[in-house]
C-alpha cells in the first residue's frame, strides 16, 4: 500500500536523524557531527556500499536481516550500540531500509546479487580440536597479520589499512572481543565471508591445508621452538596433497575444509580470557 | 591536479589503404612519452625477502624503443554496435610477490582468474573505481586457483594486504570490443572498427606520486582523449604523446 509504505519511509528517515545522523551523518556519509571525536573504527559511510558484516560472500551487499541484526546488538568493541532496547523490531526494520537508501548498489539489480555462504554447526569442543586448530593457524599463516599469540602483532599488522587508507590492527583473540560475534557460528561466518573494507580476506575456497606446506615453514624457523615447528611439520605431512585435495568431489572438498575451519574455530575461542571472573579462577575455559 | 592537465598530442593522423573489409576499418598506433624518461625507480620489499627478493623495479613506466609506453590502455568511445563483447577469462598470477600481467583489458563480465604460484600467503584485495572494495580472497597456498567476475565496466585494480605494499595490478573492462592495451613498444591496434569519427581514449596509471597518498601506488592516473576517423577498408594510424 503506497499510503504504507511512505508512512514506514518516513518514519525510518525520523529514526535516522534522530538517532544514527550525529555518527554517521545526516547523508549517511560516516562524517556525523560526532563522528571525528571516536578513534576508529570510524563510523560506516553508507554511501559506499561496502559492509564488514554480511552473510553473504566477498565483494557483495548484506542481506537486510544482516544490516539487522548489526543495529540489533550493535559492534562490540566500537561506539556501536545495539539498539534492541530503544528501538523496537518494525523500527529496525524501517531504518535499515533508510540505510540500504543511501547507497545506489542496494537498487541496482546487477550489484544486488547476494549469495549466502552456509554456516553450517560446529562440532563440540574437545583438547584434540584445539591441538589441531593451532596447526591449522600456523600452517595457514594466519599468524603473519594476527600474530603468533593471537594478539594482533604479526609482521604484516602494522602496515595494514583499511580501504580508505586509514590504519587498523587485527583483533586480540585474547581479549576476546570480536566485533561479528565470537561464538563459534559468527566465527565461521567472518572466516568464510571476510570483512569487506578491510584487509581480512574471504577464506570460502581458501581454508586448506595441504602437504606441500610442510615445505614452507622457514619463516617460523626462529620465532617458534624446534619442537612446535616439528609438531607442525608432521601433522601437515598427514595431510592431503593438492593433487588429492583438487581430485575429490566438491563435497568432499568441502567437509575437510569445514574440519579445518571448526578446529581453527575451536582454537581461537580457547584463547580467549574474556569470560566471568569466577569462571578464570576455577580455570573452566570458556570454549570447552 | 586535474586530468586536464596531462595534454596528449597528436604527432600524426594518416590513413593507408588496406584494402576493403567487411568489418570496416581500423585504428593502429601506439602511445610514447614526452621529453626525458624519468630514472627506473625500485619498490622496496619489505616482507618475505625470501622468496620475494630484496626489491621490484617499479612498473609506473615502462619504455620500450623510442620511448613507446607499455600497459597503456586504449579505447574507442562513441562506437555504435550491436551486442556487448561475449565475456573472456584474463589470468593473474601472483609470482614471487608480483602480479602478472601488471595491466589487462577484458570485456565487461569476464572472469578474473587468481593464482598464487608463491609459498607465501597473498591475499588478492580487488577495488573498483571510486576506491570502495570489489572483493577479498585470501590465498594462503601455492598453487591455488580462484575465480571473480568482473560484471561492470570500469576500472578494477588489486593490492595484497598480506604485507607485500608494493604489489598492484589493474584490469579495465569494457561495455565494447574496441580496446587494447599497448605492448613493450607502445604500439595497439585496434579492429574491425564501424566507419566514423570517435573518441580515442588513452589510460595511463601514471608515474608521479598522488599527493597525501598513503602508498607509494597510488599515483596520479594519466586520462587523455583524442578525436580519431576510421574509414571503411582503411587503417588509420594515430600517434599519441604523454608528459
Amino acid at each position: 500500500m503506497a499510503g504504507g509504505e511512505d508512512a514506514a519511509a518516513w518514519r525510518g528517515e525520523r529514526i535516522y536523524q534522530n538517532y544514527c545522523a550525529t555518527c554517521h551523518g545526516a547523508g549517511g556519509d560516516g562524517a556525523g557531527r560526532t563522528a571525528r571525536h571516536y578513534g576508529p573504527p570510524a563510523p560506516r559511510d553508507f554511501t559506499r556500499g561496502v559492509f564488514r558484516f554480511r552473510s553473504t560472500k566477498t565483494g557483495q551487499l548484506p542481506l537486510r536481516a544482516d544490516l539487522v541484526r548489526t543495529v540489533t546488538q550493535g559492534v562490540p568493541g566500537t561506539i556501536m550500540p545495539g539498539w534492541s532496547g530503544v528501538l523496537g523490531a518494525a523500527d529496525i526494520e524501517s531504518v535499515v531500509r533508510r540505510v540500504e537508501s543511501f547507497s545506489p548498489r542496494f537498487a541496482d539489480a546487477s550489484s544486488g546479487e547476494r549469495e549466502v555462504a552456509p554456516v553450517g554447526t560446529a562440532p563440540a569442543p574437545s583438547a584434540e580440536a584445539i591441538w589441531r586448530g593451532r596447526r591449522v593457524y600456523l600452517a595457514m599463516q594466519c599468524w603473519q597479520c594476527h600474530g603468533l599469540g593471537g594478539r594482533g602483532d604479526g609482521p604484516s599488522a602494522p602496515t595494514l589499512k583499511t580501504e580508505d587508507g586509514v590504519p587498523i590492527r587485527p583483533p586480540d583473540f585474547v581479549a576476546g572481543t570480536y566485533k561479528a560475534g565470537g561464538s563459534a557460528a559468527e566465527l565461521y561466518r567472518t572466516i568464510v565471508t571476510g570483512l569487506d573494507g578491510t584487509p581480512m580476506p574471504s577464506y570460502l575456497d581458501s581454508t586448506l591445508i595441504l602437504r606441500e606446506a610442510a615445505q614452507s615453514l622457514g619463516a617460523l624457523e626462529g620465532l617458534l621452538g624446534p619442537q612446535e615447528i616439528d609438531d607442525l611439520r608432521r601433522y601437515l605431512l598427514a595431510q592431503p596433497t593438492a593433487e588429492t585435495y583438487y581430485a575429490l568431489g566438491e563435497s568432499e572438498q568441502k567437509a575437510l575444509s569445514d574440519g579445518w575451519r571448526w578446529d581453527l574455530i575451536h582454537y581461537l575461542r580457547s584463547l580467549s580470557r574474556a569470560g566471568a571472573w569466577w569462571r578464570r579462577l576455577l580455570g573452566i575455559n570458556p570454549a570447552l | 591536479m586535474s586530468r586536464s592537465k596531462m595534454v596528449g598530442m597528436v604527432l600524426a593522423l594518416v590513413a593507408f589503404p588496406a584494402g576493403a573489409r567487411a568489418g570496416g576499418g581500423a585504428l593502429k598506433g601506439a602511445v610514447h612519452l614526452e621529453g626525458a624518461a624519468p630514472k627506473p625507480a625500485k619498490l622496496s620489499v619489505t616482507k618475505d625477502p625470501a622468496v620475494c627478493g630484496k626489491d621490484k623495479p617499479s612498473e609506473f613506466l615502462i619504455l620500450g624503443k623510442e620511448n613507446g609506453v607499455k600497459n597503456a590502455v586504449v579505447s574507442l568511445e562513441g562506437v555504435p554496435q550491436g551486442s556487448p563483447p561475449a565475456p573472456a577469462t584474463v589470468v593473474i598470477d601472483q609470482k614471487t610477490c608480483q602480479y602478472t600481467p601488471h595491466v589487462q583489458a577484458a570485456p565487461a563480465g569476464s572472469t578474473v582468474e587468481l593464482r598464487n604460484s608463491d609459498p607465501v600467503l597473498h591475499n588478492v584485495h580487488g577495488y573498483r573505481q571510486g576506491g570502495t572494495t570489489l572483493f577479498n580472497l585470501a590465498m594462503p597456498v601455492q598453487n591455488q586457483r580462484t575465480k571473480q567476475t568482473l560484471k561492470k565496466a570500469g576500472l578494477s585494480w588489486f593490492r595484497c594486504d598480506a604485507g607485500h605494499t608494493w604489489m598492484s595490478a589493474y584490469v579495465w573492462t569494457f561495455d565494447h570490443p574496441f580496446f587494447a592495451v599497448t605492448n613493450g613498444s607502445g604500439e595497439f591496434a585496434i579492429n574491425d572498427v564501424p566507419p566514423g569519427k570517435y573518441k580515442l581514449r588513452v589510460w595511463h596509471e601514471g608515474w608521479k606520486p598522488k599527493g597525501g597518498a598513503s602508498s607509494p601506488l597510488d599515483t596520479d592516473p594519466i586520462s587523455v582523449d583524442q578525436p580519431v576517423v576510421v574509414e571503411d577498408g582503411k587503417t588509420a594510424t594515430v600517434t599519441v604523446n604523454l608528459k
